[in-house]
């Protein structure tokens, strides 16, 4: 976007880089991360429980897991965002594998989510124990957190096993 | 020296922070909430805002902590004071900052680094606004107990102390029948110094009685040396070991 | 897996049905690519929103639209002036629907905290919120009623006044619906009883909390018909309650179901659609309505609390003689599935101990409270917990083993349901018999992997006090000559299936296990079968997704419809091969002959349809005449902390005959979400209101639900049984293990506390005032 992009009535400008890319958006002061990111196209990110109760809406921001509905859009400026669209090229991560074999997606709402929150804790901590991975998982209705800590696990494993610490 | 946007979960991995007394502020951290909210709530967000539900305060409070404030003058100065966080919340989301005035710092004195604590927290499900959450520390020198701070919280309109109970548990020896004389005593003081309310989460009936368990198994537990450095991840037992970050049950 | 009835020997071994193929739509979940209603937006959306009242029951004197017409980006303001009044039930059932038609899509009247009072269609959000600050509303409050014996006391003020509405019992008394039924000689069987033991348990209203909300978009086409996009269960239910409530044509209006964020029962209903619709007729643009969080939790649908008193009597040796339960049922503002949630509360639990004298009343009242409607289970999660509570303190006064308490008295293999029978003869629904049976077997393994021999060796002193606790189940498959379903599918000339079906899936894996079902009869591979499900323009008639009946219902459906199919490709192959139909068999993605001749699908279809100029299209509509029950024995392992009043579930062990696991892995899945969701209904979720009937916790701060850090170590036992009318022998799985988690958890903390809690949920402070410690 130009700088001499016209700014609309009640807009701010927010850049940001979201899953690699630079972006401009335009924001309302009030707007959340959730709200720009969904309005701007990442329908990954779900909007759910807006308390910071469940995880459904969580991204990692600079590397970080955060619920995107209780960040505001303009707190993130100069960020950097990532949604679970960043997750898979054209081969699926091996967590993604993982749920999918363990039908560890039901209704699929609270999985964008759950992904990035069991990643960015495995990512920091390879070795995360079931009891963090049950403190880190999101809210799930559907699945009663079985297969998705089965699938987790598997992909724990995986990362031991590639660390040949085993 | 704690920043005031110093973010939980930060707080929590600090290698300096487990050192301190038993990790007992690392044990009120674990107990915070969701990974997502302890990597954007602060420090000084928790005690500004002054809820008297508020995690961390109950630790902090028994490592007589101290705070940092400033404000902004008109002519552009920075004028700051210190206070004790003992006393800093006068009510339900209510404290002695004035208009313009922020939280920029937490000092724990090193005296209390050393001493024997443990915060425990219990609500409806793991992950819940504290019904009851309670903190203890003891300064203990061969098997006497110097000092002691208890703090409350959830079951009156601050987070408080409660000095007739902390003057309880001083003086004697940490152990044997006398010490669980004490602590009866203790909890029989705090229980009658309280004020609880009966809300959505918990009865007064069940605040009362549940905070005079909380305590008594915190300092049952400070008591025991093999429990050192173990912080309950549940109120049932299950604990971490504090400094070996993110592993398990104990 | 134990197969307990052996399927008909002609079947061979399954290349689809069985195994735990992939979801056909799971890369997409976890690519998080789905696309759900939100997810896409026609141009011009303009944003709906609907005024709540903020009173539980009063009278709509005057509203002044002005105001809020008046703020630039508001398009439009509907009040009950503006809409037809056509009485109607809002539940998505077949017609003509059992419920009573009291629900206007905007009334004079109001009868909840959150009922409609107005609808505003706005620019944007801001402004919509703003337009709704602005409708000045003149109120009549009336007094209001929040205890169903409250309500049906005399004086008592009375909700559905209106003339119009139709189908309710007794309005002067707040009655919506009673229903009274007996099989045997209750008091007779109560007299001849050594004990009888009467308690009366109390279950609270909790909410479905699907993660996705209701939402809806509404527009006209190109052709002015009217759109719907919608997350709903029931796409076919909608269009017709949407005709009869617009009197709109039914065929000019189109519902289209895409991805849905999980249902429960919430979705089967018509929530949000019809008050969209009337704002897209009257502005003529595209309107989303979404609710919040908060409005998801007060402006949509609840279980039913109720209160049941149950009275149960035994002889000494363990013969139970008789089982009187009474119900009283708060269904709040309106009566959508009230009475079929609250007699099933009888008709689905009393079936299990087949041989006592049992007899059902239920009162179903009107209360201000918000709506209560279908919530998975339906009704039997309420029974179950007052049912299997009854026995198993009835076992601990009698002496008896809990378990074979229960085994002695259970419905056995080959038995006609009496309560079913029961009730044919009142003329509501038909006999069944039970002709797949598998609860023995899950009692059997159930009790050895919970380690129910050596419960009494749970450490039971100090603090920490552990016990275990059981309880059976058992559900239904649809509901036998009501649910139906039908199925189209049609060959490509690739040798793939288009398969279209009115069936929804809601996350449950519906349109997976169905693609099985069509795959397995027509012998392909599951990536051959492209499932589209569900849009009333192009797809077949299906109920939609309740009463556990996708799988046994459309499932028949589908297995038909692909049994044609496949004839037709026989017939081609026969004619090409010059060998007879009976001769040739699909297997592979192939037709395939005994003299080694085989055809590819795609040679198949090519000579179909560009040598014989024809469409190989396979069609059927299936209307169940039975509804066979699946069985579950459910343990669980808990741990009391007697100073706290916490109580922790350590293990849960489900043990489910579902008949065949179309799918085994997705059968479990189901198992532990119902689980979870018993779990929150047993120990922490709870509706909680004001003396105003405002509710208190409309958020998931205050509403809680079971976290995985919550949930204990869960053992998922799928038995198989053998059902002969089901496809491929399956039953259903998606509600009965819900019904088991409440009781085996009160039954647990009973073993290890010698505490019984009768109410739900079972608090810390309900359990610490139980163990008389405040």
């Amino acid at each position: 976007m130009s700088s001499e992009q016209h700014i609309r009535p009640g807009r701010v400008p927010l850049s940001l880089v979201v899953n690699g890319a630079h972006h401009t958006f335009q924001v309302r002061m009030q707007d959340s991360l959730l709200d720009v990111l969904r309005r701007e196209g990442w329908k990954s990110v779900k909007r759910v429980c807006e308390t910071a109760d469940c995880g459904a809406c969580s991204v990692l921001f600079d590397g970080s897991l955060v619920d995107s509905c209780s960040t505001l859009a303009l707190q993130a400026e100069a960020g950097r965002v990532e949604t679970v669209e960043a997750l898979a090229g054209t081969e699926l991560h091996p967590l993604q594998q993982a749920f999918l074999q363990h039908a560890a997606a039901q209704c699929g709402f609270c999985i964008p989510g759950m992904l990035l929150s069991m990643k960015a804790l495995l990512d920091a901590e390879p070795e995360a124990s079931e009891a963090d991975l049950r403190e880190v998982m999101t809210l799930c209705r559907c699945t009663g957190y079985a297969k998705p800590l089965a699938a987790t696990r598997q992909y724990r494993e995986g990362l031991a096993d590639s660390r040949g610490s085993r | 020296m704690l920043g005031a946007t110093a973010r939980i979960e930060a707080v929590r991995r600090a290698e300096v922070v487990q050192q301190w007394a038993d990790g007992v502020l690392v044990g009120a951290c674990l107990h915070f909430g969701t990974l997502q909210v302890r990597n954007m709530a602060t420090v000084g967000g928790n005690i500004a805002h002054a809820l008297p539900a508020a995690d961390l305060v109950p630790a902090l409070l028994v490592l007589d902590a101290q705070l940092e404030l400033a404000r902004a003058t008109p002519a552009g100065d920075c004028v700051r004071r210190n206070v004790p966080l003992d006393g800093f919340a006068t009510g339900p989301f209510t404290t002695v900052l004035q208009p313009g005035e922020l939280v920029t710092a937490v000092q724990v004195p090193a005296r209390t680094r050393t001493w024997r604590a443990q915060f425990r927290k219990i609500g409806r499900v793991v992950k819940d606004l504290a019904q009851v959450n309670c903190a203890v520390a003891l300064q203990v020198e061969k098997q006497r107990v110097l000092s002691a701070r208890l703090a409350v919280g959830a079951v009156h309109p601050t987070v408080t102390r409660v000095p007739a109970a902390e003057a309880e548990l001083v003086g004697g020896e940490i152990r044997g029948a006398d010490w669980s004389a004490r602590v009866g005593r203790a909890v029989d003081a705090v229980r009658s110094f309280i004020r609880p309310i009966s809300d959505m989460r918990a009865t007064r009936e069940w605040r009362r009685h549940v905070c005079g368990v909380l305590l008594c198994r915190s300092l049952e537990w400070v008591a025991d040396p093999h429990r050192a450095g173990h912080v309950p991840r549940y109120e049932d037992g299950q604990s971490y070991r504090v400094g070996v970050q993110g592993s398990g049950d104990g | 897996m134990t197969t307990i009835t052996k399927p008909p020997a002609s079947a061979t071994e399954h290349e689809s049905v069985g195994r735990s193929l992939p979801k056909v739509d799971g890369e997409k979940l976890v690519r998080g690519r789905a696309v759900y209603t939100d997810d896409v937006h026609p141009d011009g959306l303009v944003i709906g929103r609907i005024l709540g009242s903020p009173h539980p029951h009063a009278r709509l004197r005057h509203i002044d639209t002005r105001e809020a017409l008046a703020l630039p980006g508001v398009l439009c303001v509907l009040t009950h002036a503006d809409v037809p009044r056509v009485p109607h039930t809002t539940a998505g059932q077949s017609h003509p629907e059992p419920s009573p038609y009291d629900a206007y899509l905007l009334d004079r009247k109001v009868r909840y905290v959150g009922d409609r009072v107005a609808l505003v269609a706005a620019v944007d959000d801001d402004t919509a919120d703003e337009a709704l600050r602005r409708i000045r509303v003149d109120y009549e409050i009336l007094p209001a009623v929040f205890e169903p014996a409250d309500a049906l006391a005399p004086g008592a003020p009375v909700l559905h006044d209106e003339t119009e509405s139709t189908g309710i019992a007794d309005r002067s008394r707040n009655l919506a619906a009673v229903l009274d039924f007996e099989v045997g000689d209750v008091d007779a069987g109560l007299a001849r009883a050594d004990l009888v033991h009467r308690d009366v348990y109390r279950v609270q209203a909790v909410q479905h909390v699907s993660l996705e909300p209701h939402v809806v978009i509404t527009w006209l086409d190109e052709d002015d018909r009217l759109l719907v996009r919608t997350s709903t269960q029931v796409p076919f239910h909608v269009r017709r309650l949407l005709a009869r409530t617009l009197q709109f044509p039914l065929g000019r209006i189109r519902v289209m179901k895409p991805r849905i964020g999980g249902g429960f029962g919430g979705k089967q209903e018509m929530t949000l659609e019809d008050a969209c619709a009337a704002l897209t007729l009257a502005t003529r643009q595209p309107v989303k309505i979404e609710y919040d969080r908060s409005e998801e939790f007060v402006m949509s649908r609840t279980r039913h609390a109720m209160q049941l008193e149950v009275a149960i009597g035994a002889k000494r040796d363990g013969e139970i003689t008789a089982i009187d339960m009474r119900v009283l049922s708060d269904t709040g503002a309106y009566g959508t599935h009230g009475i079929t949630v609250t007699g099933s509360t009888g008709s689905k639990t009393l079936p299990l101990y087949n041989r006592a004298a049992r007899r059902f009343h239920c009162d179903v009242v009107y209360t201000n409270h918000p709506i209560a409607g279908a919530c998975r289970g339906y009704g039997a999660p309420q029974g179950f917990f007052a049912l299997e509570s009854a026995i198993d303190e009835l076992a601990c006064q009698l002496g008896l083993d809990p378990l074979e308490l229960r085994r002695r008295n259970m419905i056995r293999d080959g038995e006609v349901d009496l309560v079913s029978a029961a009730l044919e003869a009142k003329g509501k629904g038909w006999t069944r018999r039970i002709q797949s049976y598998g609860l023995e077997a899950c009692i059997e393994q159930g009790a050895r992997a919970s380690g129910w021999e050596k419960r009494d060796a749970l450490p039971r002193d100090g603090e920490l006090v552990r016990g275990m606790g059981v309880a059976l189940a058992m559900q239904s498959s649809g509901v036998a000559g009501v649910d139906w379903g039908a199925a189209a599918i049609k060959l490509n000339e690739d040798g793939s299936w288009n398969l279209s079906m009115g069936a929804t899936d809601l996350g449950t894996g519906a349109d997976t296990a169905l693609a099985q079902i069509a795959a397995e009869t027509l012998g392909v591979s599951l990536d051959r079968i492209l499932v589209y499900a569900a849009d009333t323009d192009l797809v077949p008639y299906d109920v939609g997704a309740y009463a556990s009946s996708i799988t046994y219902v459309s499932g028949n459906a589908v297995r038909r419809a692909a049994e044609e199919a496949r004839d037709q490709v026989l017939g081609v192959a026969s004619r090409l091969l010059g060998i007879s139909a009976e001769r040739l068999r699909c297997s592979g993605n192939r037709v395939e002959s005994d003299s080694g001749r085989s055809l590819s699908l795609a040679e198949i279809a090519d000579h179909a349809m560009h040598r014989e100029m024809t469409q190989i299209l396979g069609r059927a509509s299936f209307c169940i005449r039975d509804s066979p029950p699946p069985f579950a024995a459910q343990f669980a392992e808990v741990e009391v902390d007697t100073e706290t009043g916490r109580v922790r579930v350590l293990r849960f062990v489900s043990a489910v005959d579902c008949g065949t696991a179309i799918n085994p892995l997705q059968v479990e899945g189901q198992i532990e979400g119902a689980v979870a969701m018993g779990i929150g209904y047993a120990l922490c979720e709870e509706m909680l209101y004001d003396e105003s009937g405002r509710m208190l916790n409309p958020n998931l701060v205050d509403y809680k639900m079971i976290h995985a850090d919550d949930m204990p170590a869960v053992q998922t036992l799928v038995v198989e049984s053998y059902e002969p009318t089901g496809p491929f022998g399956a039953k259903s799985v998606a509600e009965v293990p819900t019904n088991g988690p409440a009781p085996a958890i009160a039954n647990a903390i009973r073993h290890a506390t010698g505490v019984r809690l009768t109410q739900l949920p079972m608090t810390p402070d309900r359990v610490l005032r139980a163990l008389g410690k405040i």
